[in-house]
């Protein structure tokens, strides 16, 4: 392939640049002569050009501007590690800044919906932060006891949210519910003291959620009747399991323990 | 105790003392420094000259670049001498922006003249008087490839390197800015 024109004035430039005479070069490449002869005569004038020499006065003015320099370079105290780090990196304190902000908007966000009820437009966050607690939580006590609290929530949350007359929040009670089965799973799970200590708190939160789900039955809305029924049903059921002793879920390890669970999950 | 490099303030240095000389002027060395800010102002300030061409503006441009270098010394990493070029070339765009009123000149519309072609002047003599008003005619590109290559005298991976173009565009542009070149002094009667 023919080399082009630009390749063939750099490599003769080169040559020149070597010492090889210019007329010599030209004669490798004859076609180009015409052309490439005077754009090299310009060259070697160009390069010829005498250097163009600063005034000393302009180089000494500039090197005294540099000697002040580092002399406020050297003078300048030392400031402690972390803040020549924040003072040298604003994109740090921007980050900094950032994180702050999304940890005490997350922070108020989470206390602000504490409080919040089904409906609420903090609701989902109440709930997102509960997800967070149990999935951040590994032990199997630690997750029951989660249960638990999540049941008492629940239960609070259906009675502060009850109108009279009203229908029930369906979602709200089988997840109160669901709750406390797998709150009384969890403390089924683990053995000795710790156990106990567990389904008794879990007794306790049945207890409270059947003597709410009765004291709202008779003011309920009609059409909710059969379903608080049970519901409540259910509670009792739970109750006598534990305290007998006898079966969380599907295990009937008694006559009198009668496991409801096919009811409740039809309302899912 | 190391030796010292010899560094003459006008003279041209080898790539490895220069190496030397930047590394003892980052470990503080003052007598490296001074020596380096002398040797960079001599080689930036004809380079500056060339893509200004005012000598007032080319000393104070040439010494904002001195002092950027020196503040910037110590976190200066690979070629040393594209770095600075680089310094130079921000440096000028910098100044051609500050100059917003003044209108860009093309070839075509240039109206520096140069001496009347009846005057005894030699005509196929290139002076500085000369090239000055040739490289006013040229693209800011076809300026600096002119500055770096003929009179700065870069090699062409040094020049590209410098430019951040690749060496195969660099010769491109080198060609057809000493062609322009050529047909600027054509155009005014020069026998070059």
């Amino acid at each position: 392939m023919k080399p082009k024109i630009e390749e063939i004035f750099e490599s003769l430039l080169i040559e020149i640049q070597k010492g090889r005479r210019m007329e010599d070069c030209l004669k490798d490449y004859p076609e180009y002569r015409a052309e490439l002869e005077p754009l090299l005569l310009l060259s070697c004038q160009l390069n010829g050009l005498p250097k163009l020499e600063p005034e000393r006065q302009a180089v000494e003015s500039a090197l005294s501007r540099v000697r002040r320099i580092v002399y406020e370079q050297r003078e300048q105290p030392k400031q402690p590690f972390l803040r020549r780090f924040v003072t040298l990196h604003p994109v740090f304190i921007r980050a900094a800044a950032t994180i702050v902000l999304v940890l005490l908007a997350g922070w108020g966000g989470i206390s602000f919906s504490a409080q919040s009820l089904p409906g609420n437009i903090f609701y989902p966050v109440k709930r997102l932060a509960e997800n967070a607690r149990y999935n951040l939580t590994f032990t199997p006590d630690g997750r029951a006891e989660l249960h638990i609290a999540f049941a008492r929530n629940r239960t609070g949350e259906l009675l502060k949210s009850f109108r009279p007359n009203v229908t029930l929040d369906k979602r709200l009670l089988n997840s109160m519910l669901n709750e406390t089965r797998s709150a009384q799973k969890g403390a089924e799970k683990l053995a000795g003291a710790k156990s106990l200590v567990l389904m008794d708190k879990v007794e306790q939160v049945n207890r409270w959620q059947k003597s709410t789900l009765e004291d709202i039955q008779p003011i309920a809305y009609a059409g909710d009747s059969a379903i608080l029924c049970n519901a409540i049903s259910l509670c009792a059921q739970r109750g006598d399991c534990l305290t007998r002793g006898c079966c969380s879920e599907c295990r009937y390890g008694s006559e009198a323990c009668v496991c409801p669970w096919e009811t409740i999950c039809a309302w899912k | 105790m190391a030796e010292k490099p010899s560094l003459l303030s006008s003279g041209e240095i080898k790539n490895d003392e220069l190496i030397k000389i930047v590394a003892q002027a980052k470990k503080g060395d003052d007598q490296a420094l001074e020596s380096l800010c002398r040797y960079i102002y001599g080689r930036i300030y004809g380079y500056i000259y060339h893509r200004v061409r005012q000598r007032e503006d080319a000393e104070d441009l040439t010494s904002e670049v001195i002092v950027k270098m020196v503040k910037a010394l110590t976190k200066q990493n690979g070629n040393f001498m594209a770095w600075i070029y680089k310094i130079a070339a921000n440096t000028i765009i910098d100044y051609q922006r500050r100059l917003t009123s003044r209108k860009e000149t093309s070839l075509d519309e240039l109206t520096i003249d140069l001496p009347d072609k009846k005057q005894s002047m030699p005509k196929n003599v290139l002076t500085a008087d000369k090239l000055k008003m040739g490289i006013a005619g040229l693209t800011a590109e076809q300026a600096e490839v002119i500055a770096l290559r003929f009179l700065q005298e870069n090699n062409i991976e040094e020049t590209a390197r410098i430019m951040g173009k690749s060496v195969g565009a660099v010769k491109v542009m080198q060609f057809r800015a000493i062609k322009a070149l050529r047909d600027f002094f054509r155009k005014k009667g020069y026998q070059i």
